[in-house]
């Protein structure tokens, strides 16, 4: 056994993870979600806002990580819709349009019908420079932008026809795969203007633990990675759904259903590291007693 | 044969047979789009039950390359091979070009040639523009000059002037970054740390937040003395500095751990797409009601 | 020299962008310069296609190992590259198509001299010296007293002269000016001019009578002339379409009277002249609104129809079913919602009306209350005979929504609003087709049907769906498409899109995806408890990893509430607030400070790496 494990063709261990992360999509495991206080912090934000202040969603992330962060910016429109604000849509990564026309049709045209672009909301598009575009944006949005993402003249747009620059924003929640990210939008947006904008962001796993020194004061609040997610939505689920007594639409559940196999797989590798380290320790004890 | 090639070449066969099955059955893989008056819109298999929406060959044909695509990446866990370099190919080729066109069509049209000529810019690319100028559009110049000084990096002769436009985007990043960093980073973090060493709550001492408070003080304190190496690590600085990398030792685990939930929701959205818009094996969304 | 002004231009440009950050009257110059790096850095992805390019074209002319890979990231490159710059395959913008309108090039000076417009008014100056907006800026002219308008005046250019200034005297000047800059009475609503694009327009079909007229108005001018002949080409062009079936009771609407031809035998419309969306509308709503179906024989009917068609409806189906129908409209709630909407409307006052009312004011010596709005109308509310005749349209909707309010009109008082809440309310009223799609799907989530029940319930919507494709193609066909290259690169359904959707989008998703894999290897293979750091990074990692899950909450949920603190939630809340934020708080204090130095090195000049190695 012992010589089995120390010898371990590494494969055997991709096609454990790989059933890991199979079988609980297959068998569709889901497990009950409890929000933290990061997730109530970013709920309260947005719930706190009026109907038709104005916000700034802006997202920051590829296909590539749209596993983790799909289902927040899923919760995020779906939140801003409920409250009826007035919502600008932003990215900073180039493939970033496509993520905010995946949610407008995903969840805009379909639950929202009502809504009209350009009154109640507006794709402003992608402009490259990374933080340059934040540095812009804070003081003088039209330098950047003369058109949103369609090529109609912002002052053709009714709610854009006044906007000078995002420190008219009510709220910016951002959600980011990395750089440019939160890191630049708290360092070129929320620090230098501490009082006009307030931050909440939605971030990968991997970026989550560097994102923490940044609460309270330049952050209100965070959503790290699936489980983050999975908070965020069940909050809103509650909220908009489980209040009026209906089911939610599948489309608001997927954080909760990612997170099925997230728990089979974390319980993989706990116990790999646990088989990994035995394996360690009962080889180096063989070499003390050969010795 | 070796024993390695039988087991892959029956394994290869099998899932061909599969495929070939399903695919017969007509019950895989196809994605529905409802014709609109100009172009096409997603839609759902109930759609096209109610007969509003028809199966697009290309977009099936799609989900099928986006499979194998898939397939063929994963097919690197087992051993380099023709398949994986392939689908490496491609992705570079592919996602080069497409940056170019993002660019191409997000910023030199509408905001360098689009300042400095908004009316032909907008008499074949952007109608909705507004053809006047901004007061100061000649500046723009500049960076035509120096965006044309940048693509002679490519030409045979002459590469050296594209140090020029490379300064101009070192010197702006070093600028912004340096602003940037000291504020949020360094005295915005300083600032933040400047926390109550006794809490109270609601005019009543809080002992927890307090504990948190004075731990969160000391370990930025500790982990500050290990990243000063201009004194040697001794005595009493040593010890702190011992402490130091324990609650690095912390933040790293922390951060391990948040990086393998992330890694693991990227294979699971990928395992997902295979097994609910490919093989049509789960509906999680309850897109396929009816279809049976 | 060849090094020295990259360094100078580095410095400059860092010490700009440093400095604007502090002295508020330099902030304009670091936008500036951050713009140009945007522009510097869309132009870099250029450079680096460009780059890949030559090193790949390398690869394969010197035949080098894996020169075959290199050609298939050309190709793929090329293709990709084709497709996206040239838009291939996008439909152009929907926003500046002007459907409906036939367009003719033509400058402003041909324009008819006797449409020259003149109002009594002064065009304001500002202080800080705005010129009027640019869209009126060739038209709007001061003549001594007056001020003149070249050219019929559109609502884009109402809108920007009335946000020119505040003062009602300039607001009243400008509505004189809007009802004076029209076209003649017989051509009003179909002509226009658009001097931004130096474009004549004409909605919808242009009769003999319409051309004549407009020829007169300058009969020396052979470039108006041919512009009005172009017009009248375009707006006479016919376009054909197939259909299937007409819809039930299928009568040409009003708005297209004129223009469109149904041919029975041959089964095919013709337009002549473009289709505006307001004509596609009317064309495509050929379906009556459903009657409602509330508990009683009707329902029963239904019932027993659905029933014909295959087995009887479960109970939870029957269930769904009736709070379905039960959701629907009646008739009463059309009765309610029309009365109650007749209440005085608050209309506003234009311009004129208030300037009058703050001199009248004036001239009395008293300060006037100029309320922007005034209330007309009355409180009206339905009578019996009015809500006998909504009764009746709710077992027969078939009754033309005109028709009714006519009838409404003349059996009692019928307000504006009240005439805006029916027709509002009816139009949201969904057709016989939506609502058993409607019907067909909630009865599949909750028990099957056979094929015949749902060909029962499905097909008027197929045929719904069928008569809309056809209004569709009819008013695409009409359409002559403007600036093909002005659609969206990455539009839907394009080559583009596919490429992004199929290829970009599933190779890079899955080589992220790869990292797991390599994690549980490296968890097994190399995280080694050998000492106290590793003992401590590996027993956060297990707190973090199950706390984060279900499994972790389960672990420790028979803590007692006392020691709270201890279950795993709370524990990774208090790691990750506490000890992970000291840490990275820490690293990043270490981090901005080390980027300070660098990034001064650079500015300073003291760092030159960046300008490469001493050759060339």
């Amino acid at each position: 056994m012992y010589h089995f494990l120390s010898t371990l063709d590494r494969r055997w261990i991709f096609l454990l993870m790989g059933a890991a992360v199979t079988i609980p999509i297959l068998l569709e495991l889901q497990f009950p979600e409890e929000a933290t206080s990061l997730a109530h912090a970013v709920f309260n934000e947005i719930e706190q806002l009026e109907e038709g202040d104005p916000v700034l969603l802006a997202f920051d992330y590829d296909p590539a990580s749209e596993g983790e962060l799909g289902p927040m910016a899923t919760a995020f429109v779906r939140h801003c819709c409920e409250k009826k604000l007035k919502i600008y849509f932003i990215a900073l990564w180039p493939v970033g349009p496509q993520m905010i026309d995946d949610s407008i049709n995903r969840v805009i045209k379909t639950d929202f019908p009502d809504m009209v672009y350009g009154e109640d909301y507006v794709n402003l598009g992608f402009k490259p420079g990374n933080e340059g575009v934040i540095k812009v944006i804070v003081t003088d949005l039209k330098q950047l932008y003369s058109t949103d993402d369609r090529g109609t003249d912002l002052d053709q747009i009714p709610m854009c026809r006044d906007l000078v620059n995002i420190q008219s924003m009510d709220l910016v929640a951002e959600v980011s795969a990395g750089y440019p990210g939160v890191k630049e939008w708290v360092q070129y947006a929320a620090t230098p203007y501490p009082d006009q904008i307030r931050l909440v962001a939605g971030c990968t796993g991997v970026g989550a633990p560097l994102l923490y020194p940044y609460m309270p004061e330049q952050l209100k609040g965070l959503l790290g990675a699936i489980k983050g997610a999975a908070e965020y939505e069940k909050l809103v689920v509650d909220r908009y759904d489980r209040e009026a007594g209906r089911e939610p639409d599948l489309k608001y559940l997927e954080g909760k259903r990612r997170m099925g196999p997230q728990l089979v797989a974390h319980i993989l590798m706990v116990v790999l590291i646990v088989v990994g380290n035995i394996v360690f320790f009962v080889g180096r004890s063989r070499e003390g007693t050969n010795s | 044969m070796k024993p390695e090639k039988t087991i892959s070449i029956v394994l290869v066969g099998l899932a061909v047979v599969y495929l070939a099955i399903r695919v017969s059955s007509g019950e895989m893989a196809t994605v529905y789009v409802q014709p609109l008056d100009v172009g096409e819109a997603p839609a759902q298999a109930s759609d096209y039950i109610a007969g509003t929406a028809f199966p697009s060959p290309s977009r099936t044909v799609g989900v099928w390359v986006a499979a194998l695509f898939t397939l063929f990446i994963f097919s690197f866990l087992y051993r380099d091979n023709v398949f994986y370099k392939f689908a490496e190919s491609v992705v570079i080729g592919v996602s080069a070009a497409y940056w170019m066109v993002v660019a191409f069509w997000t910023t030199i049209i509408p905001n360098l040639l689009g300042k400095l000529s908004p009316a032909w810019v907008r008499s074949w690319a952007m109608p909705g523009l507004s053809p006047e100028r901004e007061d100061t559009w000649y500046l723009y110049v500049i960076p035509l000059v120096l965006s044309v000084l940048l693509l002679w990096r490519l030409a045979p002769k002459g590469a050296w002037i594209a140090r020029w436009p490379l300064a101009f985007i070192i010197g702006t990043t070093a600028g912004l970054k340096l602003v940037g960093f000291i504020h949020a980073d360094f005295l915005g973090q300083i600032r933040a740390s400047i926390i109550p060493v006794i809490a109270m709550s609601a005019d009543s001492f809080d002992f927890w937040q307090t504990a948190k408070n004075l731990v969160l003080i000391a370990s930025i304190l500790a982990c500050l003395v290990y990243f000063f190496f201009s004194i040697e690590h001794r005595g009493v600085v040593g010890k702190v500095a011992r402490s130091g990398i324990w609650i690095l030792m912390i933040t790293f685990g922390a951060a391990f751990g948040y990086t393998v939930m992330g890694r693991i929701a990227l294979l699971a959205i990928r395992i997902e797409f295979l097994l609910d818009d490919w093989l049509w094996l789960i509906d999680p969304t309850a897109k396929r009601i009816g279809l049976s | 020299m060849k090094r020295t002004v990259p360094m100078l231009i580095t410095g400059i440009s860092g010490f700009v962008l440093l400095i604007s950050f502090f002295i508020p009257y330099t902030e304009g110059w670091g936008e500036k310069a951050a713009i140009w790096f945007d522009i510097l850095a869309a132009v870099a992805f250029i450079l680096g296609g460009g780059n890949l390019l030559k090193i790949h074209f390398k690869k394969i002319s010197k035949r080098a190992a894996g020169w075959g890979f290199s050609a298939v990231t050309v190709i793929a490159f090329v293709a990709t590259l084709t497709i996206g710059l040239g838009k291939v395959g996008s439909n152009p913008a929907q926003q500046q198509q002007m459907y409906g309108s036939a367009l003719a090039q033509l400058e402003l000076s041909d324009l008819p001299e006797s449409q020259t417009f003149s109002v009594e008014g002064q065009i304001p100056t500002h202080a800080n010296k705005t010129a009027v907006p640019f869209i009126v800026r060739d038209q709007l002219t001061q003549d001594g007293q007056n001020i003149t308008f070249r050219g019929w005046i559109q609502p884009l250019q109402v809108a920007a002269l009335s946000g020119f200034q505040d003062e009602l005297e300039w607001l009243a000047t400008v509505e004189a000016l809007a009802r004076a800059a029209q076209p003649p009475e017989t051509l009003r609503g179909k002509i226009g001019y658009d001097a931004g694009n130096s474009r004549l327009t004409f909605q919808g079909r242009m009769s003999q009578d319409d051309q004549a007229d407009l020829k007169a108005l300058d009969s020396s001018n052979a470039t108006w002339t041919a512009a009005v002949e172009s017009l009248f080409q375009q707006s006479r062009r016919t376009s054909t379409v197939d259909f299937s079936s007409l819809p039930a009771g299928f009568k040409i609407p009003g708005p297209l009277k004129d223009s469109l031809v149904v041919d029975k035998s041959k089964k095919q419309l013709s337009m002549t002249g473009p289709m505006s969306p307001g004509q596609r509308a009317a064309l495509s709503n050929q379906f009556r609104p459903t009657p409602p179906l509330p508990k009683g024989p009707r329902r029963e009917a239904f019932i027993t129809a659905i029933g014909k068609h295959g087995p009887p409806l479960n109970k939870s189906q029957l269930a769904t079913l009736n709070n379905l129908l039960d959701g629907g409209w009646n008739a009463q709630q059309l009765i309610i919602a029309v009365s109650t909407a007749g209440e005085p409307q608050e209309v506003r006052k234009s311009a004129r009306e208030l300037l009058d009312e703050k001199t009248a004011a004036e001239q009395t010596g008293q300060v006037a209350d100029l309320k922007p709005t005034r209330t007309i109308g009355e409180t009206t509310r339905l009578n019996e005979a009015q809500e006998d005749l909504l009764r009746a349209f709710a077992e027969n909707t078939a009754q033309p929504v005109a028709e009714l309010t006519k009838q409404l009109g003349e059996a009692g008082t019928l307000s504006d609003p009240q005439v805006s809440a029916l027709t509002r309310f009816i139009s949201q009223i969904s057709t016989t087709g939506e609502r058993n799609r409607t019907l067909c799907f909630a009865l599949l989530a909750n028990g099957p049907l056979s094929s015949g029940q749902r060909d029962f319930l499905l097909d008027d919507v197929r045929t719904e769906f069928l008569w809309h494709r056809t209004a569709g193609a009819l008013f695409v066909a009409a359409h002559q498409p403007r600036f093909p290259w002005s659609g969206e690169y990455r539009e839907q359904g394009s080559p583009f899109w596919w490429l992004y959707e199929y290829t970009f989008k599933p190779l890079t998703a899955s080589m992220f995806a790869m990292l797991a894999f390599y994690v549980a290897s490296a968890a097994f293979r190399a995280f080694r408890a050998k000492n106290l750091e590793a003992i401590l990074l590996l027993g956060t990692a297990f707190i973090i990893l199950l706390g984060r899950t279900f499994a972790g909450a389960t672990l420790t949920s028979w803590l007692p509430d006392s020691i709270a603190g201890l279950k795993i939630e709370n524990l990774t809340v208090t790691i990750m607030t506490v000890f992970n934020t000291a840490g990275n708080r820490a690293i990043m204090i270490g981090i901005a400070l080390g980027i300070a130095a660098t990034s001064l090195k650079v500015l300073l000049g003291v760092d030159r790496s960046y300008l490469g190695s001493q050759e060339d």
